[in-house]
């Protein structure tokens, strides 16, 4: 059941194959589509701007022409008007008729008086007791006949009356034998104009209106404006109007609104005519369509992506499987096939799996029948030859024995001698017996959580004073400063260190250092995993001959030994106690440049 | 030094609050010269219509500050009702209607009362803090011409009649008053009156029938020059209007102009209310341009066209109308009072004593709502008409 768990590697190799075919499918299907929507919809943007921009001066120009109009209007009438009244036999009444009809029916007249050329108010539709007599002032009377002679008209500057309204003093002659007899002056009121420019506003929020060369409105879609006496202050406008120029423009206003606008001159008044509209208005439709594009695009890539997701879980799960597959086979779960979920090339991929594994058993077992003779071969070499060599020397020393009993004076000296060393040869016999008995049937190890610095430095408490005498010094250095513990079996540890500790001494004949060193170190559990482990690190480094490179493979086998008198168990028993402590041992050397044995043991907490 | 700082700004916006919370408690009421004397300004209270000046000496408020052209009113505790109570009115008098209607735009006046419509549009188009509130106007409210009977000019019959068919009532009803909204008015009381004489004439325009009545009479235009004269005497006069007035410097232009046509040479003259009102008492007029309201009672007709009624300023009289005002009182008899009523109505279409032009169906209040609730009533036999300022509540805090 463990074997099934999901472990942490498989979850990040799951997930790392679904992130890449996302990643891909956003590369491939994403990202082309939002460029392709944001050209599109920047070049409709575009498209649009241009159209409003356009309309918005088409309207700028209608209404300047409407104004202009209606100013060419007030003008014209006054001087049909003039004509009249300075035609012959026309009554006083009549004037008086005439000038208060026009006054009446023609909304943009505010005043309208006949003056004499020296300033007196001949007839006028303002209604006073007519007690006063009423005079211009001499330098406007002066302006307007120098203006005759030049333009044979007169056309003021506009100016806010008392009542907060624009005003505009236009006058013309009343010429008799082409004598100017008299002024026909009007005050015209611009207010008329007012519904004219709201006629042409743009949208809710849109603004129209008409202005001076000096910024003042003369007409505002929003009245207040021209009560207030407020101003337009863009500089690069009010220019563009004096030099004649009409234009589409996108500006940002005082109030820090982006308008879209356009702006025409208007007549020869040196006034100019403005709509203007927020941009977020005015291209609200672009806006729209962008937003609607987008969420288009939005919904599309999330359908994409969704789709994309789950295909691509439909194509990791077989994956996840064989993965789940090869990782319960690699931790020895040989009998495991995987299952072929599908019809495709990920089952057909699970299927060479399984006949990959099926082969690599039967090349396992192979391999397995070979090592067993390759070792009992060596195991027959071995005995036979371990074993032979005292079995002659017993069997010689005996015969030798034989001859001296035979003797009628035995030499007891001799004897003793002889038995001595049959004793020594079958206690050889015995101690190999007994080696091999320790490699081929282990004892059971018995675990209990110990100091492992501590059993280390017993081991080598029990090595320093033979060490010395062989001209050996052990160095101890230890990292940790406490103690570090682990659960292994004290006595197999021990012959652990002193199997190392005897092996690095014997590579030593001419003396030289043991350099004991002692560490925790933390590990990843396992190369492609994100689990850490605490772990022991001992590491014994000797100044000996060193192993060379071929024999560094084979230091750890069984029946190994470069030394004469080595049985070659010694190291096979250290790896093979590593193993069962779930550790691991290593070897690094060059010849004449000693060798370093590093033991490695899994960290346990004390009880 | 610095505690006396600290304390300072703090204060000061607390201050500044306060002045402002006072200003936005005040009610800014916007007048005309030409239609009220500030000297006869009536304040409506929940006490009743109250003489600002002349009835200073009232529990309601009291005047803090006064001069020709602004009155300042406050309320006293008695009179407040909570915290959001006007705590005083500024009465401003403007010359002008235009003035005015800039005022209302700018938020300087936060009511006024307009009899145009155009102007009350106008300003509701502007600005849109102002509200509009269309209110019927008076019952038997008549716009007329009054005529000093006093001038030779006006004391024949067939001369005013010639005047009278001379203006041009439908014109200054469509075009004058824009949207039309009032009635053609052949005597005091309009057609909707239970005493409105149906049998009286119309005088419809007819300059043909002006200028052959005229001509009957005898005026001519000898040096033409576009005015009648008899006897060397030229057919012209003046004629007094509210000053500032839109619609009344507009309706004498049109008078004007539909006289000038008969060759009667009309000189409008706009005056100040006070300045109408003296002249009128003192008889320095020819002509007048004024609104009277009139009751459907005799003393109403009594007072104005009576030879010794208070109002009759024009010294109008007619024996057969005072035979009428002696029946009406000897008599107990409703209906026959009715028929007296209807015949005093008869007598004064005859006589043209003045020259009925209108009565108007609506005027228009006109309020800053932005500032203000409650101003109106919603309901009962005032429902729509303006409430008294004591009864406003002032909205706040409004930027």
């Amino acid at each position: 059941m463990r074997l099934m768990k999901t472990s942490p590697d498989k979850i990040r190799l799951h997930k790392r194959l679904l992130t890449r075919l996302l990643g891909s499918h956003i590369l491939i299907v994403v990202i082309p589509l939002f460029i392709t929507g944001k050209v599109l919809v920047e070049t409709a943007k575009d498209s649009i701007t241009e159209t409003i921009l356009t309309r918005n001066l088409e309207f700028a120009s209608r209404s300047t022409r409407f104004v202009d109009l209606k100013l060419t209007t007030a003008g014209e009438l006054l001087r049909t008007l003039a004509q009249f009244l300075a035609t012959p036999g026309v009554t006083q009444g009549a004037q008086g008729l005439t000038i208060n009809t026009l006054l009446t029916e023609f909304d943009a007249f505010n005043e309208i008086s006949l003056i004499d050329t020296t300033g007196k108010i001949l007839l006028s539709t303002a209604f006073d007791d007519g007690n006063a007599q009423r005079i211009t002032s001499p330098d406007f009377i002066s302006v307007i006949l120098d203006s005759f002679k030049t333009k044979n008209r007169f056309r003021g500057q506009a100016y806010t009356s008392a009542e907060r309204l624009p005003m505009l003093d236009i006058a013309e002659p009343l010429l008799v034998f082409g004598d100017v007899v008299g002024i026909l002056h009007a005050s015209v009121d611009l207010k008329a104009m007012w519904d004219l420019v709201e006629e042409n506003i743009i949208g809710k929020k849109g603004e129209a209106f008409i202005f001076e060369d000096d910024g003042s409105y003369i007409a505002h879609s929003n009245r207040k404006m021209v009560y207030s006496e407020a101003r337009f202050t863009y500089t690069e406008v009010l220019q563009a109007i004096q030099a004649g120029e009409s234009k589409s423009i996108i500006y940002t206003n005082a109030v820090g609104v982006e308008m879209a606008a356009a702006y025409a001159p208007i007549g020869e008044y040196g006034w100019g005519a403005m709509l203007q509209q927020p941009t977020s208005e005015a291209f609200e439709p672009a806006i729209r369509m962008q937003r609607r594009v987008f969420q288009f695009l939005f919904l599309s890539a999330l359908l994409a992506s969704l789709l994309a997701y789950f295909f691509s879980r439909w194509l990791v799960e077989p994956v996840k499987l064989l993965v789940s597959g090869m990782e319960r086979f690699s931790a020895g779960d040989m009998s495991y096939r995987v299952p072929k979920v599908r019809d495709d090339e990920v089952g057909a991929l699970a299927e060479s799996f399984n006949n990959m594994a099926e082969r690599l058993i039967a090349v396992q077992n192979h391999l397995k029948r070979a090592e067993v003779l390759e070792t009992l071969s060596k195991l027959a070499s071995v005995l036979s030859h371990e074993i032979r060599n005292p079995l002659n020397s017993m069997v010689i020393n005996m015969q030798i024995l034989k001859r001296e009993l035979h003797r009628d004076s035995i030499d007891k000296t001799k004897v003793e001698k002889f038995y001595g060393i049959l004793e020594a040869e079958i206690r050889r016999v015995d101690k190999l017996v007994g080696d091999f008995l320790l490699v081929a049937r282990p004892a059971k190890i018995e675990k209990h959580i110990i100091k492992i610095n501590k059993a280390l430095d017993e081991v080598v408490m029990l090595q320093v004073a033979d060490s010395l005498n062989k001209g050996i010094r052990i160095e101890r250095l230890y990292d940790t400063g406490k103690s570090v513990f682990a659960n292994v079996d004290p006595e197999k540890i021990r012959q652990v260190f002193l199997n190392i500790i005897i092996n690095a001494v014997q590579a030593m004949p001419g003396g030289g250092k043991l350099q004991i060193s002692l560490k925790e170190k933390t590990l990843r559990a396992s190369p492609a995993s994100d689990s850490y482990k605490r772990v022991i690190v001992i590491s014994f480094s000797d100044t000996g001959q060193g192993i060379s490179r071929r024999d560094l493979r084979k230091v750890f086998d069984f029946y190994f030994s470069t030394k004469d008198s080595g049985s070659g168990l010694g190291l096979a028993v250290v790896q093979q106690i590593i193993d069962e402590h779930q550790g691991e041992i290593s070897v690094k050397s060059a010849v004449d440049k000693g060798a370093t044995f590093t033991v490695t043991l899994p960290i346990s907490e004390p009880t | 030094m610095f505690r006396l700082l600290l304390l300072t700004l703090l204060v000061l916006p607390l201050s500044e609050s306060k002045a402002q919370l006072r200003q936005r408690k005040t009610v800014v009421f916007g007048e005309l010269i030409g239609r009220t004397d500030s000297n006869e300004f009536k304040l409506l209270t929940r006490n009743g219509v109250i003489p600002v000046v002349r009835g200073a000496q009232n529990k309601t408020f009291e005047i803090v500050e006064r001069s020709q052209m602004r009155i300042v009113v406050r309320f006293t505790e008695q009179a407040r009702r909570d915290s959001r109570t006007p705590g005083s009115v500024i009465i401003q008098f403007f010359e002008s209607e235009r003035k005015l209607i800039s005022a209302l735009i700018l938020d300087e006046v936060d009511v006024a009362y307009l009899e145009s419509e155009a102007s009350a549009f106008e300003v509701q188009k502007s600005n849109n803090n102002i509200l509009p509130l269309p209110i019927s106007a008076d019952k038997n409210k008549a716009k007329m011409v009054v005529y000093n009977h006093r001038n030779p000019l006006f004391k024949n019959k067939k001369q005013r009649e010639a005047i009278s068919y001379g203006i041009n009532h439908d014109y200054i009803i469509n075009r004058v008053l824009s949207a039309g909204k009032a009635t053609i008015a052949r005597g005091p009381f309009d057609d909707n009156s239970p005493l409105y004489n149906s049998g009286m004439k119309s005088y419809r325009h007819d300059p043909r029938l002006a200028l052959q009545l005229l001509g009957n009479l005898g005026w001519r235009d000898k040096n033409l020059d576009g005015i009648l004269e008899k006897k060397n005497r030229k057919f012209k006069f003046k004629l007094l209007y509210q000053k500032g007035m839109r619609l009344d410097e507009a309706i004498s232009r049109v008078i004007k102009i539909n006289l000038i046509k008969l060759g009667v040479d009309v000189q409008p003259i706009p005056v100040t209310k006070r300045e109408m009102s003296q002249r009128l008492r003192e008889g320095a007029f020819d002509a007048a341009l004024i609104e009277q309201t009139f009751t459907e009672e005799l003393a109403s007709i009594q007072a104005f066209f009576g030879r010794v009624g208070k109002l009759n300023f024009m010294a109008f009289s007619n024996p057969k109308l005072e035979n009428y005002f002696e029946f009406y009182q000897a008599t107990d008899s409703k209906a026959q009072k009715k028929t007296l009523i209807k015949s005093m109505q008869q007598v004064i279409n005859d006589e043209q004593p003045v020259t009925f032009l209108y009565f108007k169906w609506l005027t228009h209040y006109l309020v800053n709502v932005n500032r203000f609730e409650n101003f109106r009533y919603m309901e009962g036999l005032n429902s729509g008409k303006i409430k008294p300022f004591e009864e406003w509540r002032t909205k706040f805090p409004t930027p």
